[in-house]
């Protein structure tokens, strides 16, 4: 049904092993082994997920070459509709040039916003949090600009809230999280966490088309001020300027063996009641910083808190 | 042909390596419904062997086989050295007929070459299904092999019969109980290094021209383990590797790669490397037993085929499998398609297989050079001749003035008492070379 609101899921299978040229820094890709990143995985999971708990269709998305046809085999033995823009390469492997090794966000994510229009109307839009090659996650936001949908990042969970409604984890900083509420439709980026991609069965997989893939050309997109990229080199790290070590060698001596710190006598206390030995022990381990601080900090305490 | 549905087909071939490939091919011309199942993401992703292929037995797949294999480079100059830890002796073949179609040898990735081949079979519709594991074999009441389970949800295939072409220590093979004996001893270890080095430094280096390679294998090249060297030209990267007695490494306890390190620092090799990197380093085993250590070759709607069936030729001179494994590949689709054809897929419905390897190269070179890996593994072969070769070569090339030449029995004479090697020795190894090479 063309008007029947659908899942969207971006997929970008890829070599996840790489070879890397030692003296060149160039990049050799073999795309005969692309398949899924585990964050991509994870996406088509949620999104498999989702399909079955609002009756909903799935369709994924990509911007690859022919090569990427075994991986999408495997996602449409899922019982997921597969859209593929062609993006021409020649033979694998090879080495890739470094406008191709960056790619440009802005033209994938344009090819991939044509596509969902074109399929749609979207009712959640999922992506892996990051491609394997150099990604970002700069495709996910740029996706939900194209399609003016609000954009969630960083999930860690997914859980369905309702109909058409989502409860999610978002990853912060220094351990936290935050639970929102995501209403349909939006971009949701995924982290590869709590879920694992189920396996094709072996009769989908075996009864499948042998070309499993609608393959489409690129649309043409104007994209001012592209960034040019250089050729990479080697690394080559900056000299880091190393200070003489401070003192006469005698006083570095005495240092490194302990010789000017003042020890504290171990002290016996007890025996306690368990309640007086906690206490001790909490009060030792005060005494000598390790139960102060914000959580984050070194010895704070991580905690959970929730937004809804 | 007749329609795919994991019901039931024609047959399933374990394994997209050569063996598998040429299975399905030949299958599937004969318009039988065939699912090639393979462990790896692609044909060809797990692979391991050392470089080179002899392509003639391609000429069934496609008359002009030559016009799309992916190649590295064919092989013009095929050298065999005779190695101790200081010396060698070397006789250098060239042949720029080997140049031209329809070639001998060539080097090729298996990456390249299983999928090329796999590609072949999957066009003449054959149906192949990649990141699946055959776990076991299914039989009917009656015990005969009708399929088999792989590690997918739903994962059973069932068909009249079950091509095993999933390499050496078949796990199919020894689960339908072919194996009478499977002793480390019919075992080699095969450890490689392919290293990166410019074209153009390969081609002044080897003596070659533009896409000619180069072929050595090496005998002397592992100390006291039995085994041999080899080094073959891909077009920007040279396969160096070593192939060692599973007992004798076990014995001595050395480290494969340690080995490969020492055959890379001998003064015959060394020059060849000097200035390349590291690309890969990978290891596998090798079915040398030879014809008196193969397995039953099928069974009650089953065949093995290629290394499954330990079917690697390795006599000193030759060490080939992938033509063996896609000969015994083509005659296992062609009997197992005949026996569908006829309604028979029992053993005696498939006897045609072995009648069919008989009458073609696999047995019947086999069968030949039977005696060989007793032969080349010999510690004689193995530690003895190379230096008595080696001395009397470098005696014979010694000018030692003022003293006159020696003679060449006196020379050889010598040599062979200083490493302790008996006339009649030689003549006990040289009735049993002839009678082995005969
Ligand atoms: C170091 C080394 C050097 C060699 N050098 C040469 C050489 O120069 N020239 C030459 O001709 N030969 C050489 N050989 C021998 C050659 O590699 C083998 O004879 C040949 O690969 C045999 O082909 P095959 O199809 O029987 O088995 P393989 O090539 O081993 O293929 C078996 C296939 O089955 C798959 N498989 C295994 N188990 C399962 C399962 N349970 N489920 C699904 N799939 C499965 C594997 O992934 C593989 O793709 C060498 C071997 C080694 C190890």
């Amino acid at each position: 049904m063309a008007d029947e609101p659908k899942l969207f899921v971006c997929v970008a299978p890829d070599d996840l092993r790489p070879q890397v040229d030692p003296l060149k820094g160039s990049v050799i890709v073999d795309e005969r082994r692309a398949c899924l990143s585990a964050p991509d995985a994870a996406a088509v999971e949620h999104a498999l997920r989702m399909g079955e708990a609002w009756g909903l269709s799935v369709v994924a998305v990509t911007v690859g070459p022919a090569e990427c046809d075994a991986a999408l085999a495997e996602v449409s033995a899922l019982g997921v509709a597969v859209r593929r823009v062609d993006s021409t390469r020649t033979a694998s492997p090879r080495t890739l040039t470094p406008t191709e090794l960056a790619g440009d966000p802005r033209w994938v994510a344009a090819q991939l916003a044509a596509q969902i229009r074109s399929a749609g109307p979207a009712a959640m839009v999922l992506c892996g949090d990051r491609s394997a090659r150099h990604g970002v996650g700069a495709v996910p936001g740029l996706l939900a600009a194209e399609l003016g949908m609000p954009h969630a990042l960083g999930l860690v969970e997914v859980q369905v809230a309702g109909e058409l409604a989502l409860r999610v984890d978002k990853r912060l900083d220094g351990g936290w999280r935050e639970r929102i509420a995501v209403d349909c439709p939006s971009v949701l980026s995924v982290e590869a966490a709590g879920v694992r991609l189920r396996r094709a069965d072996l009769g989908s997989l075996v009864g499948a088309p042998p070309t499993v893939a609608e393959v489409y050309r690129a649309v043409d997109v104007e994209l001012p001020g592209a960034v040019e990229f250089a050729t990479p080199g080697p690394y080559r790290p900056r000299p880091l300027r190393v200070e003489p070590p401070a003192g006469s060698a005698h006083e570095r001596l005495v240092a490194l063996a302990g010789g000017n710190v003042t020890l504290s006598a171990s002290r016996v206390t007890g025996p306690l009641e368990a309640e007086e030995a906690a206490g001790e022990l909490i009060a030792f381990l005060s005494a000598h910083g390790y139960l102060a601080g914000e959580p984050g900090e070194p010895g704070g305490s991580r905690q959970v808190r929730h937004k809804d | 042909m007749s329609p795919l549905s994991p019901a039931g087909f024609d047959a399933v071939v374990v394994g997209a390596g050569p063996a598998g490939s040429a299975a399905a091919f030949a299958l599937a011309k004969a318009g039988r419904s065939v699912v090639i199942v393979e462990r790896g993401p692609y044909p060809g992703s797990k692979n391991v062997y050392g470089g080179v292929v002899y392509g003639r037995i391609l000429d069934q797949i496609d008359p002009e086989w030559w016009q799309s294999v992916p190649v590295q480079r064919w092989v013009v100059r095929r050298s065999t050295m005779v190695l101790t830890s200081s010396q060698s002796v070397s006789v250098d073949v060239r042949s720029q007929a080997w140049g031209g179609p329809p070639h001998n040898g060539m080097t090729i990735y298996r990456a390249d070459f299983d999928s090329w081949l796999a590609g072949k079979a999957v066009a003449q519709g054959a149906r192949l299904v990649c990141s699946t594991v055959a776990t076991g074999l299914i039989r009917d009441a009656s015990g005969r092999v009708c399929g088999v389970s792989t590690d997918r949800p739903q994962g059973e295939l069932r068909a009249k019969v079950v091509i095993a072409a999933d390499g050496v220590n078949s796990f199919l093979a020894k689960s339908a109980g072919l194996y009478r004996d499977s002793s480390a001893s019919h075992f080699t270890l095969g450890v490689k290094e392919v290293l990166d080095m410019d074209p153009e430094v390969i081609e002044s280096r080897f003596g070659l021209g533009g896409r000619e390679g180069l072929d050595i294998e090496a005998l002397g090249a592992t100390g006291a383990i039995p085994g041999g060297g080899f080094l073959y030209t891909n077009h920007d990267s040279v396969s160096v590797g070593v192939v060692v007695a599973l007992d004798g490494l076990a014995a001595s306890r050395r480290r494969p790669e340690e080995l490969v390190a020492s055959f890379k620092a001998h003064p015959s090799i060394a020059p060849y490397l000097r200035n390349s990197t590291l690309r890969e380093y990978s290891a596998h085993l090798i079915p040398e037993g030879g014809y008196d250590t193969m397995p039953d070759l099928v069974a009650d709607g089953m065949l093995v085929a290629g290394d499954a069936a330990g079917m690697t030729l390795a006599s000193g001179l030759w060490l080939e499998g992938v033509n063996f494994a896609v000969g015994a590949g083509l005659a296992a689709g062609r009997a197992a398609a005949a026996a569908i054809e006829a309604g028979d897929t029992t053993a005696q419905g498939l006897a045609g297989y072995r009648r069919q390897l008989e009458a073609s190269f696999v047995l019947a070179d086999h069968m030949r050079l039977r005696r060989a890996p007793a032969l080349v593994l010999s510690d004689r072969v193995q530690g003895v001749y190379n230096k008595v070769l080696c001395d009397l070569a470098e005696q014979l090339f010694t000018v030692d003035n003022p003293a006159p030449k020696p003679g060449l029995l006196t020379l050889a004479r010598r040599s062979m008492a200083k490493h302790g090697l008996k006339f009649r020795h030689l003549a006990k190894d040289g009735l049993e070379a002839a009678r082995t090479f005969r």
